[in-house]
């Protein structure tokens, strides 16, 4: 669109007819175009004196500076020189305004007659700080004297350092000045002005529409960063609005210093470049391209064209503009045949748009640049592949709409159906809550009915250990009550020989027999009571072990308790078993004081210790050799913290380590089936402990002992 | 006679000697008393010459009964002791090892003094 502006400089085309060799122009005639001055002289270096219309120039080389800057050789290689030229203006033009108009890209300082008219930039004498200038298209008021010869000196410098581009591919004039008479040079101007509107409204429709995409796609690419497309897409639309941007920005009329507009078209050069890269990219991210081999190729090529670009100047930025595009545009072509033939058949928009592109714009190359046929085809091709896009996602949203819409019914049709599936499932989950509901109130009653018969069932159990207990006490009780029971006996049975005998002395008169005699008898007397009483404490002994517990403690002393439950669970087990037998070891600590205790609590947990101690080694004995000797030893002592203990250690069985944790606890047993109720320690435990606050700890070692250690506090 | 009764209760021995004060007045019978089967071995190991029946409880703690018997069968054969055993258990059981360890009878308890006192007299004569 850019070679408009061509169309537009047409209007300045030079009328060169007026060139003269003589040293003066002469300007006889005006014309309605503005007309070029010519036939300047020029001096490398710099002389403020060279200003002055006398100075002597006939030796100054001829030049002609309206070329390119990058073909003005002298000025390149001085950076500072001075331009004369000798004008004479007809005295027929002498009613005319004449107006100057200055056309430069170079830094310049205009004298006319001597006198400064114009200063553009700034030239410094040694050129390393020149300033270069572009001047405005706006003519100036200039007063030649007419019939005389006047003499413009122009004292000119060249800025290094700089790309030299012009994106119209016009030639950048080191310095030309054209005259016309001042109505003409401001009606041409204006005209200029005018046609200008109509491109600065081009490009920035332009401009604008590329702008909306990249803001568009930005958008998509935000909402999803997964899909790169939409970025690579976006950068390109940014990257060509850009070449339209400065247009928009600064008007198509720029004047001001050379170096920021040399730059901004240096980045329009580097800018479309890349912006063809990920178009590129764009391409492939549509076409689902994988490989990148050529694309690094094509970037270093890119990459090459833009440094170029700065050396090169224009004819570097065309290579940048028109013939990389071309270039990448190939393998877009390529890419896109690679996916039609990966039966991707949304490619060939993409590829007829591109197709259209390159065949536009290589078209539009091939045309003379200043015409409106090769605006027309450039401007069109560079929107060919946008269309070509836009066709893509318009299509690709249609099909996800339509898709959308397919499901979107589907969706419907199944909440509809899962809606109706939720109420029956509702209606069946509230028949099914009420119904379990009932269900466990039914089974919360039946488990409370079970909760108290198990409760009933743990006081029987409790009472049935009890019992349990008192059965193996039976036999020791019987034992223990038949040997009082042989005395008192025995000797009653002695007692009444004796008084048959006592009879028979008394009769004799032996007094001492009888005396002796009398003195056994208060003696058989006295055993026959205290064996009485014995049995009678056994008698009462049991009564008390199966008598609830009263729970009154009393001072007992516990030497005397262990010993008796010590026998009676000997003799018990006796009783049972005619093989049994152990020693039992007895060591009472005499000093120890009575201990407030539940006698009757206390006496059930000795002999269950004493039980276990019993059943421990004859089990072992089942087993052992026959030097083994079963004995059971009773040990009590004051432990340091004060009270008592009893410690209840047998040479049994033992036991491992895994079970010592859980002896106390209700219902285990080692014992078969049938053989132990397993509370007898679980019974000892509460007893200890927590009737007592006492302690009760264990020590065993598997087939070697057991030991248990009672303390009360009391 | 020098007959050993060993018993872990003690009034059996007031009991012997008022039950034979007669024979032991007329010093046909003399009584010592043991209070369990290790005091018995050791007096035993003194006198066992003289000691011509033993009579034994077999429920004692540590050394019982049987034990004892045992022992005396091995230790002392020449001349062997007459040995009677005493229980309060006069069950089968207790009966047969008494026989089988080598007792020569078997008593249960409450003693029966007048049958006791025509056993040893037949052992007297």
């Amino acid at each position: 669109m850019k070679y408009y502006l061509k169309l537009a400089l047409l209007f300045f085309l030079p009328a060169i007819a007026f060139a003269q060799p003589s040293q003066v122009f002469n300007l006889n005639r005006l014309t309605k175009n503005d007309t070029l001055l010519s036939g300047w002289k020029f001096h490398a270096g710099d002389n403020l004196g060279w200003r002055k219309p006398a100075i002597n120039d006939n030796k100054w080389q001829t030049v002609n500076p309206s070329v390119d800057v990058s073909g003005f050789k002298p000025l390149k290689d001085a950076g500072t020189g001075w331009l004369r030229l000798h004008i004479k203006v007809d005295s027929a033009l002498g009613g005319h305004v004449l107006a100057l108009r200055i056309s430069q890209v170079t830094a310049s300082e205009v004298y006319l007659n001597g006198q400064l008219i114009g200063r553009y930039g700034y030239v410094s004498s040694d050129g390393k700080s020149t300033v270069g200038y572009v001047t405005s298209k706006k003519p100036f008021i200039i007063k030649l004297i007419p019939g005389h010869e006047n003499v413009i000196a122009v004292r000119l410098g060249y800025q290094r350092g700089l790309p030299y581009i012009s994106s119209l591919f016009e030639p950048l004039y080191a310095f030309a000045a054209y005259i016309n008479d001042y109505p003409s040079a401001v009606a041409n101007y204006n005209a200029y002005e005018e046609n200008l509107k109509g491109f600065v409204l081009i490009f920035s429709l332009f401009g604008g529409a590329v702008l909306i995409v990249f803001f568009t796609h930005i958008v998509y690419f935000l909402f999803d960063r997964r899909n790169k497309l939409n970025l690579y897409y976006a950068l390109f639309c940014l990257l060509i609005c850009y070449i339209t941007l400065p247009n928009e920005l600064f008007g198509m009329n720029r004047f001001g210093e050379l170096a920021s507009q040399m730059w901004v078209e240096y980045a329009e050069g580097s800018g479309f470049v890349i912006g063809m890269l990920f178009l590129l990219l764009t391409v492939y991210a549509m076409c689902g391209y994988p490989h990148r081999k050529i694309f690094t190729g094509l970037a270093f090529i890119g990459g090459g064209a833009i440094i170029y670009m700065f050396f090169g100047g224009t004819t570097g930025f065309f290579i940048s503009t028109s013939l990389i595009p071309i270039l990448f545009m190939f393998e877009a072509v390529h890419v896109c045949i690679w996916a039609i033939k990966q039966q991707r058949k949304d490619a060939r928009y993409t590829l007829l748009g591109v197709v259209s592109f390159v065949t536009l714009v290589a078209i539009s190359a091939q045309l003379d640049q200043s015409t409106f046929m090769a605006q027309l085809l450039w401007g069109a091709g560079v929107v060919c592949f946008p269309l070509g896009m836009s066709f893509y996602l318009g299509i690709q949203g249609s099909i996800t709409n339509k898709k959308m819409t397919h499901m979107l019914g589907e969706v419907q049709t199944l909440s509809a159906r899962s809606l109706s599936q939720e109420i029956e499932k509702q209606q069946i989950l509230a028949t099914q809550n009420e119904t379990l509901e009932y269900q466990v109130a039914e089974r919360t009653a039946e488990l409370n009915q079970s909760l108290v018969e198990l409760k009933l069932a743990q006081t029987q159990l409790i009472q049935s250990e009890k019992m349990a207990s008192l059965g193996e006490l039976t036999a020791g009780i019987a034992h223990e009550i038949q040997n009082p029971l042989n005395f008192v006996n025995n000797f009653s049975e002695v007692s009444v020989e004796l008084l048959q005998e006592l009879k028979e002395e008394a009769e004799a008169g032996h007094t001492e027999d009888v005396l002796a005699i009398a003195d056994d008898l208060t003696q058989n007397l006295q055993k026959i009571n205290q064996h009485g009483k014995r049995a009678d404490n056994i008698v009462k002994g049991m009564l008390q072990h199966s008598r609830t517990s009263t729970g009154e403690k009393q001072p007992t002393n516990i030497n005397l308790l262990a010993d008796e439950f010590l026998k009676l669970s000997y003799h018990g087990l006796r009783a049972k078993d005619k093989n049994f037998n152990a020693e039992l070891v007895t060591n009472f600590d005499e000093n120890l004081p009575k201990v407030n205790i539940v006698q009757q609590d206390m006496g059930r947990v000795l002999l269950n210790l004493f039980n276990n101690a019993f059943y421990a080694v004859n089990q072992k004995k089942k087993t052992a050799g026959t030097d083994y000797k079963p004995t059971v030893e009773v040990t009590t002592f004051a432990p340091p913290s004060g009270g008592c203990g009893v410690k209840v250690k047998d040479n049994g069985i033992g036991m491992p380590d895994a079970i010592k944790d859980k002896i106390m606890q209700p219902f285990f047993t080692t014992k078969p089936t049938g053989e132990g109720t397993g509370l007898g320690l679980s019974l000892s435990y509460d007893i200890v402990v927590k009737g007592h606050g006492g302690k009760i700890e264990v020590f065993s070692e598997e087939g070697v002992y057991t030991e248990f250690v009672i303390s009360l506090f009391v | 006679m020098k007959i050993l009764v060993v018993d872990d209760e003690a009034d059996v021995q007031p009991l012997f000697l008022q039950r034979f004060r007669k024979e032991i007045r007329d010093h046909q019978l003399e009584f010592d008393f043991a209070l369990s089967g290790e005091e018995a071995l050791v007096y035993l190991e003194e006198k066992h010459s003289e000691v011509v029946l033993i009579l034994s409880d077999i429920n004692m703690p540590g050394m019982s009964g049987i034990d004892l018997l045992s022992r005396i069968r091995h230790q002392y054969d020449a001349p062997p002791p007459v040995v009677m055993m005493i229980t309060a258990y006069g069950d089968e059981e207790n009966h047969r090892q008494a026989m089988q360890n080598g007792a020569n009878d078997f008593l249960t308890k409450p003693l029966d003094f007048n049958l006791l006192k025509e056993k040893l007299k037949t052992l007297g004569a």
